[in-house]
C-alpha cells in the first residue's frame, strides 16, 4: 500500500497543487517530498513483503498495476523524491507562478517514481510518457525564452523513440499467441529473430530519452533555455529514465538481440562520449558545457551497459547514482548563481570566488566528483566501467578513457573561467546562505558517501544483478 | 374500427414497444416540449423566463437517458418497431455517446449564446434536441428509409445550428455550406440506396443480406459506392472533408463540439450496419476503398492541421484525421467493435473537452483564437490551461490520458487481427499529430505579454458561467477516469452486446 502512496501522493498533491497560492507553496512541495522519503525509508526499512504490489488494472489489455522494489531501483528511487524536493527549493519563493512550478514538479516526481517501480512493461510505457505533461509545463512555461519552441522540441524528439515503442509493447500484449500479459517476469522468453525487430523501437526510445549523438538534438536547446532548477530534475532523474529502460527492459526482455547489437553500440556510446567532450571543450554558455558534460557522462553509462560484462553493468548501475548526484549538484550551482541573476555566457565570467567562497566550493568539490577523481562519486563507477569494457574492446575502451581526460579539461576550465581570475562583467552576487549550503551539501555528501564506500551500492546491485543476466 | 379500411392490405399495427424506443420518444418529447416554451418567450433579453426550465428539463432528461441506457437490463439484440429499428449494443452505445454529447453541448451552449447577445436558447435546444433524435435513429435504423429519415432530420436541425449566430459572417458562411455541400451528399447516398433497392429489392437491411448473393453485381457495386460517398462525407473522411474546416471554423464552438463529435457516431454506426449486410466480393471491394480512405484521412488530416494558425480549424482537421483513426475498425474487422466503441468514448470526452475549453478562451477573448492568443492563458486562467492540455493529451494519445488506452486498445486488436500496417499508419499519424497537439498545449503554458493581459481584462466584461466549467469538468475527469479505470466502460460494453447483425 505504501508504494502506491509513493506514487500517488505527489501526484495528487501536484494537482491539488496548482490552485495553491504563491507564499507557501514551497513548503507545501517540501513537505510532500519530505513526506515520500520518510515513505521510502519505512518501505526499505519494514517488512520486504510490502516491497511488491500487484493488483490488476485492466486485464484485458494485459495491463496490471504491478510494483515493485529490488536493488536496481532502489537508490534511484530515493534520489527522485529528494532532488524534487532540493529542485523546489532552488527556486526562490518570490518567482513567477510558483504553485503551478512546485505542482508539475511533484507530479513529475510521481511519474519518475512510477516509472522506476513498474513491474509491468504497459505500465511502464504508461509512465515513460506520462512524464511529458508536467515537463511539457515546466519547460514551455518556466523557460526564459523560446519556451514553447523548446517544449516542442523536446517532445517531438522524445515522441519519435517513444511512439514506435508502444508498437513495441503493443505486439507483446496482443500477440497472436494470446499470452497478454505485459509482467516483466513472463516477458523473458522471446526468440531471437523477434527479439531483433522488436527491440529497436525500444532503443531508439531509450537512446533518445539519454540522449546519444545522434539523438540529442533537443539536449542544448533544453539545457540552454530551460531554468536550472529544472534541468536538475532532467539531467539527474529524466536521464536515468533511458539508461533505466535499457536495464530493465533491454536485458530482461531482449537479452539476445543486446548481445548481437552491443558491439556497435558500443561504438556509438564512445562516439557519444567524445562528441560531447569536445562540445563541452567549445561552448561559452556555463549550462550548455554541463549539458554536453552530462551527454559524455550518460555515454560512459551506455558504454558500461553495452559491454555486456558484470563489471560494465555494475558500474552502469553506479554510476547512474552517481551522476544523478553530482550533475544534479552541479545543475543546483547553476540554480542559485541563476537566483541571483547572473550571466548565462562564460566569457563574462571571472573572479567569483572571491565574493562568493562557499558557492565556489561546493562548485569544484561537485566538478571534481562529476570528472571522476579518485574518493569521490564519479571513480569507482567509471573504472568498473572501464574495466568492463576492456574484456570486451581495448581499443574503443582507451578512447572512451580519453572521455575522462577531456572532462577534466572542461569542467576545470568551466570552473576556473567562472570562479577564479580576473573579475568578469557581472553585479556582484551576495554569497549563498547557510540554507542554500545544506542544499549544495546533500549531493556533496552523497558523492563522498559514494566515493569512500562503493561496496554498500555495489553488493546490492550485484546481488540484483545475478537474477537479471 | 379502422381494419375494414384496410381489407386486403397487409397492414399489422406498428409493434410499439415503449421500453425499446425510450430514447426515441424521450428526444422527441423534448424537442415539442422545449419549441412550446420557447413560444411563450420573446427574444428580448428581459423576456427568458422559461430558459431555465428548458435547460432543467433538457439536462434531466438527458441525464436519466444515459442512465437508462447504463442500466439496460432487457434482451440484447432485439428488431423493434416493426423491425425498423435495432436495439441492441451497438445501438445503445451509440444512443448513449449522442446523448452525453447533447448533454454537454446544453450545458455550455448558454454562454456562447450569451455572449454574442443571442437569446434564443429554446430555439437551439429544440435543434439540438431534433439533431440527436436524427443521430439516435439514424445509428439504430434497420430500414433504410428510417435511416435517411434520420439522416435529413439531425442534417437540417445542424444547418441551422451552424447559422444560429447570423449577425456574424463566418456563422452565415458555414451555414449555407453546410447545407448546399451536405444536401448534394445526403441525395448521393438516397441514390445509392435507390440503386441498392433496384438490385435487392428491399429497403431493409436485413433483407438486403438475404438477398445480396443474387443481385445484380454492378447495381450493387454502384449502390455501394454512393451509399459509402454519403457516409464519408457525414464522417468528413478525405476526399469528402472539404467542408469541416470551414463549417466547423464558422459554427457557434459548442455547435462544433456537438457535431464533430455525434455526427460520426451516428455516420459510423451506419456504416457498420450497412458493411455487415454486403456479399463478399462488394465487402472486399468496400474494404479496399476504406482502408484508402482511412489512410489518407490520417495523412491529410494531420498534415494540414500543423499549419493552422486558428485553433479551431486546426481542431477540425484533426477530427478529419481521427475520422481515419475510426475507420481502422470497419477496416480491420468486425471484431474490432469494442475497441471502436472504446476509442470513440475517448475521442468524445477528449474532443468535446478541447472545443468547449477553446469555447471558453473564445469568449474571454471575444474573438477567434489563433495560436498567438494562447501564451499567457497559464497564468490568467490555470484552470482552462490545464484542463485544455489533458484533452490535447488525449486526442494526441499519451498516457494517463483516455485517449491513449483508445488508441493502445484500437492498434493493439488491430495488430491482432494481422493487420500492420494500419498501426503503423496510426502511430506515425499520431507522430504528426503530436506536433500541433503539443504546440498549442505548450503555447497555453508560455508566459504571455503583460500589457496584453491587462487589455484584455477591459474588453472582457463577462463571466463564464458555472456550466461551461461543469461540462468541461465532466470532460476533463472523463478523459481522466477512462484513462485510469477503464474498466467499468470496457465491462458494461462486453456485457451490453454486440450490435444484432
Amino acid at each position: 500500500m505504501l508504494l502506491n502512496l509513493v506514487i500517488g501522493l505527489p501526484i495528487a498533491s501536484g494537482l491539488v497543487g496548482y490552485f495553491l497560492k504563491q507564499k507557501g507553496s514551497r513548503g507545501f512541495g517540501v513537505m510532500i517530498a519530505a513526506l515520500q522519503l520518510a515513505f521510502l525509508k519505512s518501505l526499505l526499512t519494514g517488512d520486504p513483503g510490502s516491497l511488491h504490489f500487484f493488483s490488476p488494472w485492466v486485464p484485458e489489455l494485459g495491463l496490471n498495476w504491478s510494483l515493485g522494489i529490488d536493488g536496481l531501483n532502489e537508490v534511484l528511487l530515493v534520489l527522485v523524491p529528494l532532488f524534487t524536493l532540493l529542485a523546489i527549493l532552488s527556486r526562490s519563493a518570490d518567482s513567477d507562478n510558483l504553485p503551478g512550478f512546485v505542482a508539475s514538479l511533484l507530479v513529475l516526481d510521481g511519474m519518475l517514481c512510477g516509472l522506476f517501480l513498474s513491474q509491468n512493461l504497459g505500465l511502464f510505457y504508461i509512465f515513460f510518457e506520462g512524464m511529458l505533461l508536467p515537463t511539457l509545463v515546466l519547460i514551455a512555461g518556466y523557460s526564459k525564452r523560446d519556451g514553447p519552441e523548446t517544449a516542442l522540441k523536446f517532445l517531438l524528439y522524445t515522441l519519435v523513440g517513444s511512439l514506435p515503442m508502444l508498437l513495441g509493447v503493443l505486439s507483446f500484449a496482443f500477440s497472436s499467441t494470446g499470452g497478454e500479459s505485459l509482467e516483466f517476469s513472463e516477458l523473458k522468453t522471446i526468440a531471437v529473430a523477434k527479439q531483433l525487430t522488436l527491440f529497436l523501437p525500444f532503443l531508439l526510445a531509450f537512446l533518445v530519452k539519454m540522449p546519444v549523438v545522434p539523438f540529442h538534438g533537443w539536449l542544448p536547446t533544453l539545457y540552454r533555455n530551460a531554468p536550472a532548477s529544472v534541468t536538475v530534475v532532467v539531467a539527474a532523474l529524466m536521464s536515468k529514465a533511458g539508461t533505466y529502460g535499457l536495464l530493465k527492459v533491454g536485458y530482461t526482455m531482449f537479452p539476445d538481440a543486446m548481445a548481437l547489437m552491443a558491439p556497435s553500440l558500443c561504438i556509438l556510446a564512445v562516439a557519444s562520449i567524445i562528441y560531447g567532450a569536445f562540445a563541452a571543450l567549445g561552448s561559452d554558455s556555463i549550462k550548455e558545457i554541463l549539458a554536453f558534460s552530462s551527454l559524455s557522462h550518460m555515454a560512459m553509462i551506455a558504454l558500461g551497459l553495452f559491454s555486456f560484462t558484470k563489471n560494465g553493468v555494475s558500474g552502469a548501475t553506479l554510476q547512474m547514482v552517481a551522476h544523478a548526484v553530482s550533475t544534479g549538484g552541479l545543475f543546483l550551482v547553476v540554480a542559485l548563481m541563476e537566483k541571483r541573476s547572473l550571466p548565462d555566457k562564460l566569457r563574462r565570467y571571472g573572479g567569483l570566488a572571491s565574493h562568493t567562497p562557499r558557492l565556489a566550493v561546493m562548485a569544484l568539490f561537485l566538478s571534481l566528483a562529476s570528472l571522476g577523481q579518485p574518493g569521490l562519486g564519479g571513480f569507482p563507477g567509471e573504472l568498473y566501467i572501464l574495466t568492463g569494457s576492456w574484456q570486451r574492446n581495448e581499443g574503443l575502451t582507451l578512447v572512451a578513457a580519453l572521455g575522462i581526460i577531456l572532462a577534466a579539461a572542461y569542467l576545470l576550465r568551466w570552473y576556473q573561467k567562472i570562479f577564479t581570475g580576473e573579475a568578469g562583467t557581472y553585479h556582484v552576487p551576495k554569497d549563498i546562505s547557510s540554507e542554500e549550503m545544506l542544499l549544495l551539501l546533500i549531493p556533496t555528501g552523497l558523492s563522498l558517501l559514494i566515493g569512500l564506500c562503493p561496496s554498500v551500492f555495489l553488493t546490492l546491485i550485484q546481488k540484483t544483478l545475478e537474477g537479471v543476466m | 374500427m379502422l381494419a375494414p379500411l384496410f381489407a386486403g392490405v397487409d397492414f399489422a399495427p406498428p409493434n410499439v414497444e415503449p421500453l425499446h424506443i425510450l430514447p426515441i420518444l424521450v428526444l422527441g418529447l423534448l424537442v415539442a416540449a422545449a419549441l412550446f416554451l420557447e413560444l411563450k418567450d420573446d427574444d428580448t433579453p428581459a423576456d427568458t423566463e422559461h430558459r431555465p426550465v428548458i435547460l432543467g428539463v433538457g439536462v434531466l432528461s438527458l441525464v436519466g437517458l444515459i442512465g437508462y441506457y447504463l442500466s439496460w437490463s432487457g434482451p440484447l439484440a432485439h428488431p423493434t418497431f416493426n423491425s425498423m429499428l435495432h436495439s441492441d449494443g451497438l445501438s445503445r452505445a451509440a444512443g448513449l455517446l449522442i446523448a452525453a454529447c447533447a448533454l454537454l453541448t446544453l450545458l455550455a451552449a448558454p454562454d456562447e449564446l450569451e455572449r454574442y447577445r443571442n437569446y434564443r436558447m429554446g430555439e437551439f435546444a429544440a435543434l439540438l434536441f431534433s439533431a440527436s433524435l436524427g443521430m439516435t435513429m439514424m445509428a439504430s435504423a434497420d430500414s433504410t428509409m428510417v435511416m435517411f429519415l434520420g439522416l435529413e432530420l439531425f442534417s437540417i436541425a445542424l444547418y441551422l445550428l451552424c447559422i444560429f449566430l447570423p449577425d456574424r459572417a463566418a456563422s452565415r458562411e458555414s451555414g449555407m455550406k453546410y447545407f448546399l455541400l451536405s444536401s448534394a451528399a445526403s441525395a448521393v447516398l438516397l441514390y445509392g440506396l435507390a440503386l441498392l433497392y433496384g438490385a435487392t429489392g428491399s429497403t431493409w437491411l436485413s433483407d438486403m443480406s438475404q438477398a445480396a448473393d443474387t443481385a445484380n453485381p454492378v447495381l450493387c457495386y454502384a449502390g455501394c459506392a454512393l451509399v459509402l460517398c454519403g457516409l464519408m462525407f457525414k464522417l468528413a473522411a478525405v476526399p469528402f472533408h472539404f467542408w469541416a474546416p470551414d463549417v466547423y471554423e464558422g459554427a457557434p464552438t459548442t455547435v462544433t463540439a456537438f457535431m464533430s463529435v455525434a455526427t460520426k457516431v451516428a455516420a459510423l454506426s451506419f456504416l457498420w450496419r450497412f458493411l455487415a449486410v454486403l456479399n463478399d466480393q462488394t465487402f472486399e471491394l468496400a474494404k479496399i476503398i476504406l482502408f484508402a480512405l482511412c489512410c489518407l484521412s490520417i495523412l491529410v488530416g494531420n498534415l494540414m492541421a500543423l499549419g493552422q494558425t486558428s485553433v479551431k480549424r486546426m481542431l477540425a482537421y484533426s477530427g478529419v484525421a481521427n475520422a481515419g483513426y475510426l475507420l481502422i475498425a470497419p477496416v480491420a474487422g468486425f471484431e474490432l467493435y469494442q475497441p471502436m466503441i472504446f476509442f470513440l468514448f475517448a475521442y468524445l470526452v477528449g474532443n468535446m473537452g478541447a472545443f468547449l475549453a477553446l469555447a471558453q478562451l473564445e469568449q474571454s477573448l471575444g474573438k477567434p483564437v489563433t495560436v498567438s492568443d494562447l501564451p499567457g492563458t497559464f497564468k490568467r486562467d490555470p484552470w482552462i490551461a490545464g484542463a485544455f492540455a489533458v484533452c490535447l493529451f488525449s486526442l494526441t494519445g499519451l498516457p494517463p490520458a483516455a485517449g491513449f488506452l483508445g488508441k493502445f486498445y484500437l492498434f493493439g486488436k488491430t495488430l491482432a487481427a494481422k493487420q500492420y500496417w494500419l498501426p503503423v499508419f496510426g502511430i506515425l499519424g499520431s507522430l504528426v499529430g503530436a506536433g500541433y497537439y503539443m504546440g498549442t498545449a505548450a503555447r497555453l503554458f508560455a508566459p504571455g505579454a503583460d500589457d496584453a493581459a491587462a487589455e484584455e481584462d477591459e474588453n472582457q466584461g463577462f463571466s463564464i458561467s458555472s456550466t461551461s466549467d461543469l461540462a468541461l469538468g465532466i470532460c476533463v475527469l472523463g478523459v481522466l477516469y477512462m484513462g485510469l479505470a477503464p474498466g467499468q466502460l470496457l465491462n458494461w460494453l462486453s456485457t451490453n452486446g454486440m450490435p444484432g447483425l
